[in-house]
């Protein structure tokens, strides 16, 4: 860790640095208007963020606050550009977060870029069902930008650009799993309650009994075993964008092998009889999924609005979903429809996602009471549905000529009945600080399970600053 | 009457010689001046609000006109909150096609096109005052209103109303620079803006005017465009006006 930020620190302070400046590609210094040299000077961004949150429906633990250092940096070179992206939170689990550490080299109409950082799949603002390239951090809840909540991943990505026609090419030697917290705050789960309290089989709602289990040592995919790469072609026919991909790798979101037993015991009228009791789960294992994506995404415009689409199927290497540990092979996609205003820069979506899982996604038991309890059933929050869906809003509008910003936006599952709303006012103070207000609201409605239903005392408000040097 | 005519000839041939030229020439004489098949500019906005509050922004433009079709990229530099915001502009045979690409979600979006109107990034400018602050000789009937010694002063009345419905702009006769220009309600009465050159200069022999301001009537917030750098029929590559250099930003 400490041999990793002397190399950010290096890159970003002995290089000279300045953004994207046309002007310095010219030879002379003529067409130099201004009394000041125009080049931006401007090239490592320095930021602080402070910011308090109030949980009002949790009593135990109320409040949060914290305060992040960041630093972004970018250097072009003639046919090298240098990124760097980081911040350092001290009060979090893991302090320094590296969001990009990247060189391009460029070649032409090519380029290849090595190092950590993002890289985007999908047409979509909102849902997604093809961006998988990079995983997740879950421990913050969830925020108004899917891209802010994505981890790098280190990653060796090559794009080739035509003339209406691009491609893309990745590899990725390492396993980066979902970021989620065990127990604490934004927990998926209730680990003090295994997966709820009870689930339904054979038309009975049968306890679960977590106490004693053995959890096995985690231990992901090591290097090369994890290997994942692939690829998307786009181009574009007229209003039209559309693309194709390819990607086998391993899902961010681990397996479990669970080991479980269907307790019995005399029926209490009649006991020659015997019902069951309660399922014991004595032991979990983690456990990983590779799968091949084939999958498409597109665009097209049609008038103001913006048709986006992504779809694909993830084939499972568990391909008749027989393994309970291994996720099944699913259909996935995503319609959306947006609007983006240029007067006002006004933008508003609306999209749909939908998933259909192949193969048995319930819980069974065999002639030895052993328990086989899927892992994407448990996935879906105990849903024994091979389907699932969800729809999301979203709105951003810029008041005050760009002063202030608004924004919101909310998902709900149609099957779970899983709510989350966001809302934030952003206020730019001067051009290097700004202050915000956002809230968000998780709720679950019956007695459906779902993720933002277990978070439902996790509905907040904060208030922070950013500044700028 | 024959020397009657002859004096009369004296008299008018020079006066016709000298008169000015027709107010539709003029503003032409105005978008000649400013045009250029390629065209560089490095600018610097800032927003002045009523209070004196000022913020900036900077933005490099890079243009090029291929048989009357213009393609603009612009890239945009700070402030933070939208620095490396990159916006392609092509003009087509029959449509405009715009792309945007935003940082915070590492995407292009194709977006529809704003006809007019909108403000540039907060400014005063709209998007269409980006590209032009007056009418040519045929999108609008122009009138000579006033001449003086060192300028003319032109009513121009788009044929088309849209954002506005009449300009007054008071043209510089040596340079054909507009050192001011009054921007109507499409009522053609109430003035909505007033564009003012504070300082022009030249880029080779060509005019140009560095440091302008605009002002919101209503509201009393002004922004000052500052041309830092210029560079008129500089080579631009073509591929500035692609896909590849609005996703990365690189040739």
């Amino acid at each position: 860790m400490k041999k990793l930020l002397v190399l950010i620190l290096l890159i970003t302070f002995v290089s000279p640095l300045f953004a994207f400046d046309f002007f310095a590609t010219l030879d002379d210094e003529e067409g130099l208007v201004g009394t000041e040299s125009a080049k931006p000077k401007e090239l490592t961004s320095l930021f602080v963020e402070g910011f308090g949150t109030y949980h009002p429906l949790d009593k135990d633990d109320p409040f949060d606050y914290g305060i992040s250092l960041g630093v972004t940096f970018e250097e072009n070179r003639d046919r090298i550009r240098t990124e760097v992206d980081f911040s350092f939170s001290p009060i979090l689990r893991d302090p320094l977060s590296v969001r990009t550490l990247a060189v391009t080299f460029f070649f032409g109409p090519t380029n290849l870029k090595v190092g950590m950082f993002t890289h985007p799949w999908g047409t979509s603002t909102t849902l997604h069902a093809v961006d998988i390239l990079n995983s997740q951090d879950l421990t913050q809840g969830i925020l108004d930008n899917p891209e802010a909540m994505k981890k790098s991943e280190f990653m060796i990505v090559y794009n080739a650009y035509f003339k209406r026609s691009s491609l893309d090419l990745i590899i990725k030697p390492f396993y980066r799993p979902i970021d989620m917290e065990a127990s604490d705050r934004y927990a998926p789960i209730d680990t003090d309650n295994l997966m709820g309290t009870s689930f339904s089989h054979g038309g009975m709602e049968i306890p679960i009994d977590s106490d004693n289990i053995r959890v096995g040592i985690y231990q992901h995919p090591t290097f090369w075993k994890a290997l994942g790469g692939g690829g998307r072609f786009r181009f574009g026919i007229g209003d039209l964008d559309l693309g194709f991909m390819y990607f086998s790798g391993f899902y961010p979101q681990m397996g479990f092998d669970i080991g479980a037993k269907l307790k019995m015991k005399p029926h209490p009228l009649d006991p020659t009889q015997y019902i069951p009791d309660k399922v014991e789960v004595t032991s979990i294992d983690f456990d990983f999924t590779r799968y091949h994506l084939a999958g498409t995404e597109g665009s097209l415009l049609v008038g103001p609005v913006t048709i986006a689409w992504e779809g694909g199927l993830f084939l499972s290497e568990d391909i008749k979903g027989e393994k309970p540990e291994k996720y099944n092979t699913k259909a996935m996609a995503v319609v959306e429809l947006s609007y983006t205003e240029p007067k006002t820069s006004f933008f508003a979506s609306a999209a749909y996602q939908g998933q259909y899982l192949f193969g048995d996604v319930t819980p069974t038991v065999n002639q030895t009471l052993d328990v086989a309890i899927p892992v994407d059933y448990i996935a879906s929050f105990l849903s024994d549905k091979p389907y699932s869906s969800s729809v999301a809003v979203a709105f951003e509008l810029p008041l005050m000529r760009e002063r202030l910003k608004v924004r919101m936006a909310a998902t709900y599952g149609i099957e779970n009945r899983g709510l989350v709303a966001l809302g934030s006012l952003g206020y730019e103070i001067n051009d290097s600080l700004s202050v915000y207000a956002r809230g968000a609201y998780y709720d679950g409605f019956g007695d459906k399970k779902s993720l933002f239903k277990n978070w439902e005392n996790n509905s907040s408000v904060t208030i922070g600053m950013n500044a700028w040097f | 009457m024959k020397r009657v005519f002859f004096m009369l000839l004296l008299i008018l041939v020079p006066a016709l010689l000298i008169a000015a030229p027709s107010a539709a020439r003029i503003m032409d004489l105005v978008i000649d001046t400013q045009k250029a098949d390629t065209a560089a500019m490095d600018l610097r906005l800032t927003l002045i609000e009523a209070n004196g509050t000022e913020r900036e922004r900077r933005i490099q433009t890079l243009s090029r006109t291929i048989d009357d079709k213009t393609s603009i990229i612009t890239v945009f530099l700070s402030p933070e909150s939208v620095k490396n915001t990159r916006f392609l502009s092509v003009e087509g045979e029959d449509a405009t096609d715009q792309w945007i690409y935003l940082p915070a979600l590492k995407r292009v979006r194709k977006i529809s096109a704003s006809e007019e109107g909108g403000s540039f990034m907060g400014s005063d400018f709209s998007y269409s005052d980006m590209a032009s602050t007056t009418y040519d000789a045929d999108e609008a009937t122009h009138r000579l209103i006033e001449e003086t010694p060192t300028t003319y002063v032109v009513e121009s009345i788009p044929k088309t109303v849209k954002s506005y419905g009449k300009n007054i702009a008071t043209v510089e006769k040596d340079t054909y620079l507009p050192l001011k220009v009054e921007f109507y309600a499409p009522d053609g009465t109430t003035l909505l803006k007033t564009l003012t050159t504070l300082e022009t200069g030249t880029v080779g022999t060509r005019p140009i005017t560095k440091v302008v301001e605009m002002k919101t009537i209503a509201t009393g917030h002004t922004t000052r465009l500052e041309m830092l750098q210029v560079r008129y029929d500089v080579p631009i590559p073509s591929a500035y006006f692609t896909a590849r250099f609005l996703e990365t930003g690189r040739l």
